[in-house]
């Protein structure tokens, strides 16, 4: 049987229960790590990231207090922490560029760019991992279209939780998630049209 | 682009009436974008899950064990949130009634204020009285109309008192007024001349049997 977090969280927080919270997080760690580890690209900070995230968690539920008032999804409120935690950590490194800029237009001009940059990938393609590939190619998108992504797609948010959770619409959410879509699928295509070696790369990707 | 969104909102397990989604296809290029965005959804569901490392978790879990949610402990009992609540809930109650008393005392004390002044009044009473509560919470002393026109038998006592110490004051400094002794001295007292007589005295009269 497997309890719904809010009982677990209810359990956690009325009964101390140790083995509630570790159930949670055991439910939840692939969610927020996938988030994490998009985000940053970086084994060792995501690392960092997540016990950042989990310690503010504890935080919170330990005082009850903050943004957290058993109202929806404990995941929504634990992705948004991790957000935070993402966020706090772009900045500190002055890193984050063009996350909080949401408009099409600027993720439309990062498009132009990013098919004039044409960095070769198929050669790292051939070289590397098919994993890897994708996770660089997740890497190459816009942040705003990375970050709808990896908030649906790891985290596995509801549209209308990420669209709070950035403060827009839905239907910019989903906007945003079929150019990260359609971007990935032009990247699958830029090595083919590159060297020619269509069959074999396509092969690759079906694999993946 | 509603239908391109919805084809998104498919893709990611909203439901798409079948009838609806083969319409769509039948334009070639939703048909395209829709082939397109399979492919990259199925490369992305093919993604290998990512865990953070167990030391990660081990630490996270060891601080979620190791402060307690407002658990405090009290005689070698372990308060838990539950139970603190329980004794939150029942002081919250014992405040109630206590005020609850305080103001049914209040409504039915003018009754028992109204005492006469032949009255014996008891210590005890004197306190209650007078510590009767006013509004501002200061205790005031209450009195009837005909205690304002005559002085509250509480009140003697110190009348009493102050009386006893103002004539020990008296007292006090007549006595320093003393020559150890009497103001009015007695004849006898006096010392006689040689004469038999007292000094500074005549006879003034003699007796008429003599």
């Amino acid at each position: 049987m497997h309890p719904p977090d809010d009982q677990l969280v209810a359990a956690y927080l009325e009964c101390s229960d140790q083995r509630a919270f570790s159930l949670l997080v055991e439910r939840h760690q692939e969610r927020v790590y996938g988030y994490l580890m998009g985000m940053v690209r970086d084994r060792d900070v995501a690392n960092d990231l997540f016990q950042e995230t989990f310690m503010r968690v504890i935080s919170a539920m330990q005082r009850k207090r903050g943004s957290y008032l058993q109202q929806g999804r404990w995941l929504g409120w634990v992705m948004r922490i991790a957000r935070n935690a993402a966020l706090d950590h772009f900045r500190s490194r002055k890193k984050w560029q063009d996350v909080l800029d949401t408009s099409e237009e600027q993720e439309v001009s990062y498009w132009d760019r990013l098919e004039d940059a044409s960095p070769g990938p198929d050669e790292e393609l051939s070289r590397k991992e098919d994993r890897q590939w994708l996770e660089r190619s997740i890497a190459r998108l816009p942040a705003a279209q990375r970050e709808v992504l990896l908030l649906r797609q790891e985290a596995e948010l509801t549209f209308r939780e990420i669209a709070e959770l950035t403060g827009v619409s839905i239907n910019t959410a989903l906007g945003r998630m079929r150019y990260a879509l359609l971007n990935l699928r032009r990247m699958q295509d830029e090595p083919l049209v590159q060297h020619g070696s269509k069959k074999k790369l396509r092969t690759k990707v079906a694999v993946v | 682009m509603e239908k391109r969104l919805r084809i998104v909102r498919h893709l990611f397990g909203e439901p798409l009436e079948p009838d609806i989604l083969e319409r769509y296809l039948d334009d070639d290029a939703l048909r395209t974008e829709y082939d397109a965005l399979c492919e990259a959804k199925r490369s992305l569901d093919a993604r290998e899950a990512q865990r953070p490392d167990p030391e990660i978790l081990a630490r996270i879990m060891e601080v979620a064990g190791r402060r307690p949610l407002q658990a405090v402990t009290v005689g070698g009992v372990r308060w838990r949130p539950r139970r603190l609540r329980l004794v939150y809930a029942l002081s919250t109650a014992a405040v109630v009634l206590v005020a609850l008393t305080a103001g049914l005392f209040r409504v039915l004390l003018p009754d028992a204020e109204v005492r006469s002044l032949d009255a014996p009044v008891e210590q005890g009473e004197e306190i209650a009285v007078m510590a009767a509560p006013a509004e501002d919470g200061l205790p005031v002393a209450v009195f009837d109309e005909d205690s304002t026109r005559a002085e509250p038998a509480w009140d003697e006592a110190n009348d009493l008192v102050d009386v006893h110490s103002r004539m020990n004051l008296i007292r006090a400094r007549s006595h320093a007024q003393l020559w150890d002794e009497s103001a009015v001295m007695s004849l006898d007292s006096i010392p006689m001349d040689a004469s038999g007589l007292l000094p500074g005295l005549g006879t003034v009269s003699t007796r008429r049997d003599q």
